[in-house]
C-alpha cells in the first residue's frame, strides 16, 4: 500500500469549451514538499481548488490523505488551505481570528491558546495580535493566514503563493516553518512563483502549463532537462519547459524513481 | 496528524453541527455589529429604524390596550383582521428572509477558508442562525409592545404567554422556509450569466413592484382576494396560537397546537434544505477560477464599456469625455449599490405617489420637487465625489494624459444621461397631473434638464474640494464609496437655494404662498410681497447659475493639481 499523501487520477476541469486542467495525475508521498509551478493561467489555482474540494472536478478522481474529493467532511479534516488572498476577517484582532479558527477545528482551548501564542510568536505578530486584521500590513494579513492554516496540524497543507507580500525575515520564517512542517511528516503542496523556493525546499516538483502536467521530478533532474549544456538553475528550466515549442514537441514526463 | 481530541462525527452526517454553527453565528454578529459600529452611515440607518419603532410603540400600546379591553368585556369584534395579520406577518418575514438568502446574508466570507475548515452544513447552519438571530430584536420588540398593551387592556399577563410562542413559531417557521428559498434562487442567478446581468434591473422591479402594491392600495386588494385559501392553510393557525392565551379571544387550542407542531416539522427540514440550498449557491463553477473565461475575452473595442464609449465619442468632442463617460455608466450599471443611497429620498416622495395613485392629481409643488430630486440624483449619483469614486484607479486618472476638464466633462455627462430625460419627462407628466399653468408647465419642463446639468456640475466642483475615499460596507462582499459631509451638505444647501429660486420666479402660486409665510415668520414687520419674492427668485437662480462655472473650473483644477 502506497503511503501516497496526495493521489490524483486524470483531474479534469472544463469550464465550457475551455479546459483549465486536463488529465493530470499525481502521487504525491507523505511529508513530502511538493512544489506546484507553472506560469499565470496554467491551472495551479484550479488544481489546488479541485483538491480541496472547492470546485468540483469534470473528470477524474482524488484522495487527499485517504479521503476521497467526494468526502468533503473527511478532506476538512485533514487539510490546511492558504489560497492567495489570506481568508481573514478584518473586523477580528489577530488573535480572536486565530481563535475562532481554532474553535471551529474544535482544538481544545488550552491547547488552542499554546498553540497561538507559540506561533504568533514565531511569525512576530504577538505585539500585533490584539489589533484589528483590517489595520494590518499585507504581509502580517499573510502571516496569520499562514498560522490559521497550519493551526490545527493538518495530514497536508496547500499553499498557494505564501510568500507572495512578506519581508525577506518573514519569508524566511516561512521557508523555515514549511521545511519544519515537512519533517514533521506534514506534506506541503506548494504553488509559488519563487523558484529559489521551490528549488530550496520541494523534494517533488511539478510543471503545469495550459492545463498540463509537462514535467515533474526533482528540482535537479527538471534542471537537467533543460536545453542547454550549460549548468542552468530552475528558473531555465521552468521557463524552457514552458515556452510553447517545448510543450507540442516534447509528450514525456520524467518519471520519478 | 489530526488534532487531539477532536470527535470526528461533528463533521459527518447531513445536520449542521450545532455547536459549530453556534460558534459560527457568534462570530458573524460580532462582525456585523463591529461593521455597522465603525461606519457612521449605518449607525444612522440603524437609529432611524430604531426611532421608527419608538415612535410607533405608544400608538400600538393604545390599540393593543383598547383591544385587550374589548376582549375582556366580551367583543371580539376587534380580531375580525387578526389572522390576516398574523398571516401577513409571517409572509413579510419568510420574505425578508428569501432576500437575506439572495443577499449577503447568504454569502460566505471568505468562503476559500471556511469551507476547507468545516464542511459546508456547519457553514450553512451558522449563516442560517445568524441571519435569525438578526431578526430577532425586531420582532421580539414590536410583540413586547403589542402583547404588554394587550396584557394590559384585558388585566392579567397571560396574553403574553401566547405572544411568545407566536413570535417565536412566526419567526421560526418564515426563517426556515424563506431562507433556504432564497440560497436557492442564488444559486440560480449564479447559474445564469443571463440572470447575473439582469440583476440590478431585476432587482428595481421588484423593488417597483413591492412599492407600488403597498401605495396604490393593490395591496389590500391582492390580501383580501387570497385572504380565504391563506386563512384555510396552515398559516391561519397562527392567529390562534397568538391568542390561545388570550381571554375572550375564542382562539382554537387544536388550531395553536397544530401552528407549533408544524413549526417543529418545518424548523429541522428547512435546515436540511438550507445546507442543500447553500450546496447549491455556494459551489457553483465560476470561469474566473482559473483566470480563463467561459466566453470570448472582450477586446477593448467590444466590450460594453468600448462600445458605448464609441457611440459616446459621436457626439464628444474628446475621446476622453466618451471614454470617462462610459466607464462611469457602465460601472453605475454593474454597481447599483454605490448608486442606491441616491433613491433613499424618494422614500419621502411616498404620500405624492399615493396620492396620485389613489386621486390622479398631484399638488403645484410635484414637479418642481421632481426637478430638484433630478438636480440632486444627477450631482450625488456620481459627480459629488469624484475623485473619491475613481477607487484604485485614482493614480490613473491623475496621470492620464487626459486632463481635470476631460474627467469632469466626462463624469458630469454620464450624469446627464442617465437622469436628464427621465427627469424632464417627470416635471413634464407631473406638471400635468398638477394642473399647472401652462407657462408654469414650459418653465418647469425648461428647467428639468437645466437642473440636472447645473446640479451635476455643481456637485463636481463641491466633489472635488471635499473627497472621500474611505468606504462603507453595503453588504457582505460590496462596498460603496459616499461622498463626504462637507460636499453633500453643502451642494444639497446651494440647490436648495437654487430651486426655491427657481420655483419663485416661475410660479405664482409659490409667490403668494411665500409672501403669506414670510410675512408670519420675518422680523421688523417686513412682509414681501409677490414680485418682492419673483425679484429675490431671479437672483437666487442668477447666483446659482453663476456659481457653475465657477464650480467647473474648482472641479478641473483640482483635479488637475490634485496629490495623492
Amino acid at each position: 500500500m502506497t503511503n501516497a499523501a496526495i493521489v490524483a487520477d486524470g483531474l479534469t476541469k472544463r469550464y465550457g469549451e475551455e479546459v483549465a486542467v486536463s488529465d493530470l495525475s499525481l502521487s504525491i508521498p507523505s511529508g513530502t514538499v511538493y512544489g506546484f509551478l507553472g506560469p499565470n493561467g496554467a491551472g495551479k489555482t484550479t488544481t489546488m481548488r479541485m483538491l480541496t474540494t472547492l470546485t468540483k472536478p469534470t473528470a477524474g478522481t482524488a484522495t487527499v490523505s485517504g479521503a476521497s474529493l467526494t468526502d468533503r467532511a473527511g478532506i476538512t479534516e485533514r487539510i490546511g488551505f492558504l489560497p492567495a488572498d489570506p481568508p481573514v476577517f478584518d473586523e477580528l484582532t489577530g488573535r480572536e481570528h486565530l481563535r475562532y479558527v481554532a474553535r471551529l477545528h474544535e482544538l481544545p482551548e488550552a491547547e488552542a491558546t499554546d498553540r497561538i501564542e507559540r506561533l504568533l510568536d514565531r511569525f512576530d505578530l504577538a505585539a500585533d495580535a490584539d489589533r484589528r486584521v483590517s489595520s494590518y500590513s499585507t504581509g502580517m494579513r499573510k502571516k496569520v493566514g499562514v498560522i490559521g492554516t497550519i493551526l490545527h496540524d493538518p495530514d497536508v497543507v496547500l499553499l498557494d503563493e505564501p510568500t507572495s507580500g512578506l519581508d525577506p525575515r518573514a519569508a524566511r520564517t516561512m521557508r523555515d516553518t514549511l521545511a519544519e512542517l515537512a519533517e514533521r511528516d506534514m506534506t506541503v503542496f506548494l504553488s509559488t512563483h519563487i523558484l529559489p523556493v521551490v528549488d530550496e525546499l520541494a523534494d517533488e516538483v511539478g510543471v503545469i502549463d495550459d492545463g498540463e502536467l509537462v514535467a515533474e521530478g526533482s528540482p535537479s533532474a527538471l534542471k537537467q532537462r533543460a536545453e542547454s549544456t550549460n549548468e542552468v538553475d530552475l528558473e531555465t528550466a521552468f521557463l524552457d519547459l514552458t515556452r510553447e515549442d517545448a510543450a507540442a514537441d516534447d509528450g514525456e514526463r520524467t518519471v520519478k524513481r | 496528524m489530526s488534532s487531539a481530541g477532536e470527535t470526528k462525527s461533528s463533521r459527518d452526517g447531513a445536520l449542521p453541527a450545532l455547536a459549530i454553527s453556534a460558534v459560527i453565528a457568534k462570530t458573524e454578529l460580532r462582525r456585523a455589529a463591529r461593521k455597522i459600529r465603525d461606519q457612521d452611515v449605518w449607525l444612522a440607518l440603524l437609529a432611524v429604524g430604531v426611532l421608527g419603532f419608538v415612535v410607533v410603540s405608544p400608538l400600538a400600546f393604545d390599540a393593543a390596550r383598547d383591544v385587550g379591553a374589548s376582549l375582556a368585556a366580551g367583543d371580539d369584534g376587534a380580531l375580525t383582521h387578526a389572522p390576516l395579520a398574523a398571516a401577513a406577518t409571517w409572509v413579510f418575514l419568510a420574505a425578508f428572509m428569501v432576500v437575506s438568502g439572495v443577499g449577503s446574508y447568504g454569502e460566505v466570507d471568505n468562503a476559500d477558508g471556511m469551507l476547507t475548515i468545516r464542511p459546508p452544513k456547519d457553514v450553512a447552519g451558522g449563516l442560517f442562525l445568524s441571519s435569525l438571530a438578526q431578526y430577532i430584536p425586531w420582532i421580539a420588540y414590536p410583540v413586547a409592545v403589542v402583547y404588554a398593551g394587550l396584557s394590559v387592556g384585558a388585566g392579567t399577563p397571560l396574553p403574553f404567554a401566547g405572544g411568545v410562542a407566536a413570535g417565536a413559531v412566526v419567526l421560526l417557521s418564515s426563517c426556515a422556509v424563506g431562507y433556504p428559498v432564497g440560497l436557492f434562487l442564488k444559486g440560480v442567478f449564479r447559474r445564469s450569466e443571463t440572470l447575473s446581468r439582469l440583476k440590478p434591473v431585476l432587482g428595481v422591479a421588484a423593488g417597483a413592484i413591492y412599492f407600488w402594491l403597498m401605495f396604490s392600495g393593490e395591496f389590500v386588494t391582492v390580501a383580501q382576494t387570497i385572504e380565504p385559501a391563506v386563512l384555510a392553510s396552515p398559516l391561519g393557525w397562527l392567529d390562534d396560537l397568538a391568542l390561545l392565551t388570550t381571554p375572550g379571544a375564542s382562539a382554537s387550542s387544536l388550531a395553536a397546537v397544530g401552528a407549533v407542531s408544524l413549526a417543529a416539522v418545518l424548523f429541522p427540514v428547512g435546515v436540511l434544505a438550507t445546507v442543500r440550498a447553500a450546496r447549491y449557491a455556494w459551489y457553483v463553477d465560476r470561469a474566473e477560477d482559473n483566470g480563463t473565461q467561459a466566453t470570448e475575452p472582450e477586446d477593448a473595442g467590444t466590450a460594453p464599456a468600448g462600445r458605448l464609449g464609441r457611440l459616446l465619442s459621436t457626439v464628444c468632442r474628446r475621446q476622453g469625455t466618451a471614454g470617462v463617460a462610459a466607464v462611469t455608466l457602465v460601472r453605475a450599471y454593474r454597481a447599483p449599490m454605490q448608486s442606491l443611497f441616491v433613491a433613499v429620498p424618494l422614500l419621502f416622495a411616498f404620500p405624492l405617489f399615493e396620492q396620485l395613485l389613489t386621486s390622479g392629481s398631484l399638488p403645484w409643488y410635484a414637479p418642481w420637487l421632481v426637478v430638484f430630486y433630478g438636480a440632486w440624483a444627477a450631482g450625488a449619483a456620481s459627480p459629488l465625489n469624484v475623485l473619491g469614486n475613481q477607487g484604485a484607479t485614482l493614480p490613473t486618472l491623475l496621470t492620464a494624459r487626459s486632463d481635470g476638464r476631460t474627467a469632469v466633462r466626462g463624469t458630469v455627462l454620464a450624469a446627464v444621461l442617465l437622469v436628464a430625460p427621465l427627469t424632464t419627462l417627470g416635471a413634464a407628466w407631473t406638471a400635468t397631473a398638477a394642473g399647472v399653468p401652462r407657462a408654469e408647465a414650459v418653465a418647469v419642463t425648461v428647467a428639468a434638464p437645466v437642473g440636472v446639468v447645473a446640479g451635476s456640475v455643481l456637485a463636481a466642483g463641491f466633489g472635488a474640494l471635499f473627497p472621500r475615499f474611505e468606504s462603507i460596507d453595503v453588504t457582505a462582499s460590496r462596498s460603496a464609496v459616499l461622498p463626504s459631509k462637507a460636499a453633500f451638505g453643502l451642494f444639497s444647501l446651494l440647490l436648495t437655494v437654487g430651486q426655491v429660486g427657481a420655483v419663485f420666479t416661475a410660479s405664482l402660486t409659490a409667490r403668494r404662498i411665500g409672501s403669506v409665510l414670510l410675512s408670519e415668520r420675518l422680523p421688523f414687520g417686513l412682509t414681501p410681497s409677490a414680485s418682492t419674492l419673483e425679484s429675490v427668485g431671479w437672483f437666487l437662480v442668477v447666483l446659482v447659475l453663476a456659481a457653475v462655472p465657477v464650480a467647473y473650473l474648482v472641479a478641473a483644477r483640482r483635479i488637475d493639481t490634485y496629490r495623492l
